[in-house]
């Protein structure tokens, strides 16, 4: 960022914050976010409610977003919803829908303690003893999650339809294959099993999405402490399954691949915290199929992100790369197709 | 036409170099991209190694399918008969014409395993042998 940039940054936030003076050191561009861009603000504020040393975040575009995500203003918005609900997010403070600071939307948000790093939360042994109550702390913020219901009145820009979510998702499945230059018949054998499998379940809520390692973050140096859920950009109303279902594939585990939820924890501990929080259970025994489409999900996405490299319009290794993954995704659908048929067999 | 060391050689020692001269050095980001490069490398010293000529498993399991003669006439050239096969494939399974079989094992299974099998031992061999998911990954 430019020394002038800076400079506007500052004006602007010291009246967003109520600050009579407030001052950032060079901000720093953070590591990750294929789809947006973080910057790590450090401020000192003089005067109004937040004077003293601020740790902030700014979130704001990369040079090529992806279609299905929301702007930024939606974001924020999602962000304030979910901070109203309880939900453990960095509180949103300031938005900026014009792009007239940055020339381009923007919005800044408390930054919290501790690591999103998907390799601490799956894979770190000194978190091992604690596990239990990491996972059951998540099954509580997603409960508080899925507690925003369709009708919010901030939240009407989130599409509703008739489909049921799995029925909607089937269906961007096939449009979204399409969108592709190349065939892909192991996806479409995917799509077809989740056509003949889906629950008929209507029930709605707000899934956050992208709700795994990577986007969660916790304080190591505090047991393990939830500090914060990130990333709502891919925010819908949904079937509150399908949250559990992401988490859960193996696809996210990063190697850990015994302890289901993410490689953190385990379900039970998580069906736990969730009911605790929400009251009533969700449709625990559909979770194989809303498993099945998050991988199916996954291996799409990773499809269509190799293609934004190839497109010229964002060169990236690490899109690169991920175009490469999907058929590691593929292999784990055509393998559980071919397990829940072999169960269904033996059962009858 | 081209001089020596060929292609396939160049990379393996540019792997090999990244990894035992390069890596020890780097720790952070920096160490993460240069991962992400060996894992790049490798993906390209495979399919240098493999060649143009079409998976045979593939074509095989093809023929199983739809007859030796279909998967001849897929094709003028032998590079566009799997794209085009998997086109037709694709179209099938989207109409819904071989919903009897999902899961159950047979020609069209077989088909699918054989092409994820033929991209895996390019992208990641690993995850054939120990069903692990390549690192780093997007985080």
């Amino acid at each position: 960022m430019e020394q002038a940039e800076i400079e506007v940054l500052e004006r602007w936030l010291e009246g967003e914050l109520g600050a009579d003076f407030l001052r950032l050191a060079p901000p720093a561009k953070m590591s990750g976010g294929a789809v947006q861009e973080n910057w790590r603000l450090d401020a000192e504020v003089t005067g109004g409610p937040h004077a003293g040393s601020l740790p902030l975040v700014l979130r704001t575009d990369a040079p090529s977003g992806v279609s299905i995500s929301h702007s930024r203003a939606h974001e924020f918005a999602l962000l304030k919803a979910a901070f109203a609900a309880g939900v453990t997010v960095p509180e949103p403070l300031a938005l900026d829908a014009d792009g007239k600071v940055l020339r381009k939307p923007a919005y800044v948000m408390r930054r919290a303690a501790g690591t999103a790093n998907p390799r601490t939360l799956a894979r770190d042994a000194d978190l091992d003893p604690h596990r239990p109550a990491i996972t059951e702390a998540l099954g509580r913020e997603l409960a508080r999650v899925h507690s925003i219901k369709p009708g919010h009145a901030d939240l009407d820009f989130l599409p509703l339809d008739e489909r049921s979510p799995a029925r909607r998702r089937i269906d961007e499945f096939a449009a979204q294959l399409d969108a592709l230059p190349d065939a892909h018949p192991v996806l479409e054998y995917g799509i077809r099993w989740l056509h003949h499998n889906a629950p008929d379940s209507q029930m709605t809520a707000l899934g956050h999405g992208d709700f795994r390692c990577g986007n969660l973050m916790i304080d190591p140096a505090d047991q393990g402490r939830v500090t914060a859920v990130l990333d709502w950009e891919f925010a819908s109303w949904s079937d509150p399954m399908e949250d559990v279902g992401w988490i859960c594939a193996r696809c996210w585990r990063f190697g850990a691949d015994d302890r289901q939820v993410g490689g953190i924890g385990n379900l039970e501990d998580f069906i736990r915290g969730y009911e605790a929080e929400a009251g009533h259970a969700l449709e625990w025994e559909s979770l194989p199929f809303w498993e099945m489409l998050a991988t199916i999900r996954w291996a799409i996405i990773a499809r269509h992100q190799g293609q934004r490299h190839l497109s010229g319009k964002e060169i990236s290794m690490e899109l690169a790369l991920t175009g490469r993954k999907a058929a590691e995704m593929e292999y784990d659908v055509l393998a559980q197709i071919r397990q829940i048929a072999d169960a269904k067999a033996e059962a009858s | 036409m081209f001089d020596e060391p060929s292609r396939a050689a160049l990379l393996a020692v540019t792997e090999e170099s990244l990894k035992t001269d390069v890596l020890p050095a780097l720790d952070g980001a920096a160490k993460y991209a240069a991962l992400m490069v060996l894992n790049a490398i490798g993906i390209a010293r495979r399919e240098v190694a493999a060649g143009y000529e079409p998976p045979r498993h593939v074509l095989d399991a093809y023929a199983d399918l739809y007859g030796q003669d279909n998967v001849y006439h897929a094709g003028f050239d032998a590079a566009e008969r799997i794209p085009n096969l998997n086109r037709h494939l694709a179209r099938e399974i989207r109409d819904g014409e071989h919903d009897d079989e999902l899961g159950e094992p047979g020609p069209v299974y077989d088909v699918l395993r054989a092409l994820v099998i033929e991209r895996l031992k390019l992208s990641n061999p690993r995850f054939l042998v120990e069903s692990e998911y390549s690192q780093p990954s997007r985080g």
